[in-house]
C-alpha cells in the first residue's frame, strides 16, 4: 500500500519512488480519501509520474477513479521539447465534454410538460448507436471541413451562430488539426455520427437552477433560481474512439523506437516533437473538433425539440450557450512554472480546464469572473456550475474536477438495480428518464456514483474552482 | 465449458476469455464482445463476414480480430452472433462471423464499446488451453 503524505486539508502527496520523475498530488478530503487510498487508481497516479517530461506533479482531482493507463481525473503537464504525448492520457473519447445551455423558461412552466418534451428530445436526438446521425449523408469533404475548422464549419452549415463560438473552449476549434492523419476507418465510424449522443454515461439532461452560491457570477452568466437549463454530455463518438485505437497501436512501436520505459502499456507515448507525436496531435485535434461540432449540432436539435414540444417561439425560448468544455484532451497552453512563463502540453483525462479571471482565452463577458467549469453529477441528484480561479492557474495548470466519479462497477450497480423499479425510483426523486436500454439505466443509477457535492466542495475548499450554482435534474435522456 | 466471465472494473468492462485452442479463444472473445453490446440470441445468422488475421503474436492477433469486428458494427451496423476461426498457418487465421444488420425494432444495444485498452491486456497459454484478459473502454 502506498503511504500518502497529507500536505493540507485537501492535498495528499504520493511520494516519488522508483522511476517516478515527479511526485503525485491528489485533491481530496479525509472522507473521499477513504474510498481512494486502497484503490488501484493510486498506482495509476504513480504510473503517470513515470512519463518523460512531466512537470511538477502527476495530479488527480477528487473525482479520481480507476481508469486504464491514466486514472480518470488525472492531469499531467509535459514540457513541449522534452516531454511526451500519450493517446491513453486523452482516452478513447477524445474531447468528451459538457455543454451548458440556459433558457428563458421557469421551472413552473416546464414541469407539467416535461414528459412531452423528453419524448420529443428522445425522438429527435439520435443515440447514434447503430442508427443514423443528424446529417445522414455527410460526405468526406464536409467531414474533413468539420475536422479542420470545428464549430466554424457548423456556422456555415447552419447549426451554429457566430456568438456560440465565443462560448466554447478554444472557440470550438483546436488549431493544428490534420484531417489527413485521421484514418479511413475513423472517418467511416464518424461520418454517420454527427449530432448523436452515444451510450454509457453520456446524456442530455433538463435541469432547473436549485441553488445559487455566487450571485455576481450567476448574474454575469445569466442564471436565476428556478430557471431551466440543459446539460449535454458527449464527445467525439466512433471517430475519436478509432483515432485513439489507431494511435495507441502506432505508439506501442514508438515506445520501442524511442526507448521509453513505461510501467503500463496503456501509457504508450511518443515524444511531442517526433513525427509520431505530431501525427497523433494532428489527428487528436481533428477528433476534438468533431466533438465540438457534435455537441453543437445536438444543441441545434435540442432547441428545435423544445420549440416543437412546447409550441413556443425561438424568442420565447431564449436558448443560449453558457459554455462548452472538454474533459478528455491534451492541449498546448501557457502556464507559469517557477515564476517563468512556459508552454506545456496539458493532458486532462477526466478533468476540466478551470482558467481564472482575466485569462485571454475567456469570452469578454466572463473575463471578470473566470471560466465556467461544468461538473455533472449522477442523474438522480444534482450537477454544479463552478468557476475557475487564479489558484488553479498556480497549482493545477488551470485544471479542476469533471464529475462525480464512479465508485461502483457497472456489474455491481446493475445487481443492486435489479431489486428496484428504476423508473419509479428516479421519479420519486423528481426525475423522468427515457433510455434506449434498461441496462444503461441500471449501470448509471445514482448509487454507482460518489456524491458530486463532496467532489465540488473539495475543489471549492482548495480554492481551485468556486461554486456558482447547483442544478437539479427533472428529465434525462440516455442513448 | 465456460467461455468467458466478467471482471469487476469501476469505470469500464473487463472480461476473462477461455478457449481450448487459440482459434476457439478468438471465437469466444468475439462472442463475448457482442454479448456485451446486445442480446445475441436475437441476432439472426443471415450474413457472414470474413476477416484475415495475420500475426504471429497472439496478442496482436486477438486485438486485430476484435477491432475489425468492432469497426463492422460501428461503421456498417453489423451485429454478429456466431463465430468460427480456423488456423491457416502459424501467422494466418481465417475468422468468420455470422449476423445481420442492426434493426432497432428487434435489437437492443446495451452499450457501445469505445475501444480495447492495453491496460492489463494479456493472452496466455495455460495447462487447460488459452485465456485472455481484456478491459474495454465503454
Amino acid at each position: 500500500m502506498v503511504q500518502l503524505k497529507q500536505i493540507n486539508e485537501y492535498i495528499w502527496e504520493v511520494p516519488k519512488t522508483g522511476k517516478m520523475r515527479v511526485p503525485g498530488r491528489i485533491y481530496a478530503d479525509r472522507e473521499l480519501m477513504k474510498g481512494i487510498a486502497n484503490d488501484p487508481c493510486i498506482e495509476q497516479v504513480q504510473n503517470v509520474a513515470h512519463l518523460p517530461g512531466i512537470i511538477q506533479y502527476s495530479f488527480a482531482m477528487p473525482d479520481i477513479h480507476w481508469g486504464y493507463g491514466f486514472p480518470i481525473g488525472g492531469v499531467a503537464a509535459m514540457d513541449i521539447d522534452e516531454g511526451v504525448i500519450s493517446p491513453g492520457g486523452v482516452g478513447y473519447d477524445i474531447n468528451c465534454g459538457v455543454r451548458l445551455l440556459s433558457t428563458g423558461l421557469h421551472r413552473s412552466e416546464l414541469q407539467p410538460q416535461i414528459r412531452t418534451l423528453l419524448a420529443q428530445l428522445f425522438r429527435d436526438i439520435p443515440s447514434g448507436v447503430g442508427s443514423q446521425g443528424a446529417i445522414p449523408n455527410l460526405g468526406i469533404k464536409a467531414l474533413d471541413k468539420i475536422l479542420l475548422d470545428g464549430v466554424t464549419s457548423a456556422v456555415n452549415m447552419g447549426f451554429a451562430s457566430k456568438e456560440d463560438i465565443l462560448f466554447i473552449e478554444e472557440h470550438g476549434c483546436l488549431k493544428g488539426a490534420d484531417p489527413e492523419r485521421v484514418s479511413q476507418h475513423a472517418k467511416l465510424r464518424g461520418s454517420k455520427q454527427i449530432g448523436t449522443l452515444g451510450s454509457g454515461n453520456h446524456f442530455l439532461e433538463v435541469d432547473y437552477v436549485e441553488e445559487i452560491y455566487d450571485n455576481y457570477s450567476a448574474e454575469v452568466l445569466g442564471l436565476k433560481k428556478d430557471q431551466i437549463v440543459v446539460i449535454i454530455h458527449t464527445g467525439s463518438r466512433g471517430l475519436g474512439y478509432q483515432v485513439c485505437t489507431d494511435y495507441l497501436k502506432m505508439t506501442q512501436k514508438a515506445v520501442e523506437k524511442y526507448r521509453i520505459e513505461l510501467p503500463d502499456r496503456q501509457l504508450a507515448c511518443s515524444p511531442i516533437q517526433s513525427p509520431e507525436g505530431q501525427a497523433y496531435l494532428g489527428a487528436m485535434r481533428a477528433a476534438a473538433n468533431f466533438a465540438f461540432v457534435n455537441r453543437q449540432v445536438i444543441k441545434h436539435l435540442t432547441e428545435k425539440a423544445f420549440i416543437k414540444a412546447l409550441a413556443i417561439s425561438q424568442t420565447e425560448l431564449k436558448m443560449k450557450l453558457i459554455y462548452d468544455i472538454c474533459h478528455n484532451v491534451a492541449k498546448f497552453e501557457e502556464h507559469t512554472v517557477d515564476g517563468k512563463k512556459v508552454s506545456v502540453c496539458v493532458h486532462r483525462k477526466g478533468a476540466t480546464r478551470a482558467f481564472g479571471p482575466h485569462h485571454p482565452e475567456l469570452p469578454e463577458s466572463y473575463k471578470e469572473i473566470g471560466q465556467p467549469v461544468l461538473v455533472p453529477g449522477d442523474m438522480g441528484r444534482y450537477s454544479y456550475l463552478c468557476i475557475g480561479t487564479e489558484k488553479a492557474m498556480q497549482e493545477t495548470f488551470g485544471s479542476s474536477c469533471h464529475g462525480a466519479g464512479r465508485m461502483m462497477s457497472r456489474k455491481k450497480s446493475s445487481k443492486i438495480s435489479r431489486s428496484m423499479n428504476m423508473i419509479e425510483e428516479l421519479r420519486s426523486r423528481g426525475v423522468e428518464i427515457m433510455a434506449r436500454g434498461k441496462r444503461t439505466i441500471a449501470e448509471e443509477m445514482p448509487h454507482a456514483y460518489k456524491d458530486v457535492s463532496n467532489v465540488v466542495d473539495v475543489m471549492d475548499g482548495a480554492g481551485i474552482s468556486k461554486k456558482v450554482a447547483r442544478f437539479r435534474p427533472i428529465g434525462v435522456i440516455k442513448g | 465449458m465456460k467461455t468467458f466471465s466478467m471482471i469487476d472494473h469501476t469505470a469500464d468492462i473487463g472480461i476473462e476469455v477461455y478457449g481450448e485452442t487459440f482459434p476457439s479463444l478468438l471465437e469466444h472473445a468475439g462472442s463475448a464482445l457482442f454479448q456485451i453490446i446486445t442480446d445475441t440470441s436475437k441476432v439472426k445468422e443471415s450474413i457472414s463476414y470474413q476477416i484475415d488475421i495475420t500475426s504471429e503474436n497472439h496478442e496482436v492477433a486477438l486485438r486485430q480480430w476484435l477491432e475489425d469486428l468492432m469497426i463492422q458494427f460501428n461503421g456498417s451496423n453489423y451485429l454478429f452472433s456466431k463465430f468460427k476461426v480456423s488456423m491457416n498457418n502459424r501467422d494466418h487465421y481465417i475468422g468468420e462471423a455470422w449476423g445481420e444488420i442492426y434493426d432497432p425494432e428487434r435489437h437492443i444495444i446495451h452499450t457501445e464499446i469505445k475501444g480495447i485498452t492495453y491496460y492489463q491486456f494479456q493472452v496466455s497459454k495455460t495447462s487447460d488451453g488459452w485465456n485472455a484478459r481484456i478491459i474495454f473502454d465503454i
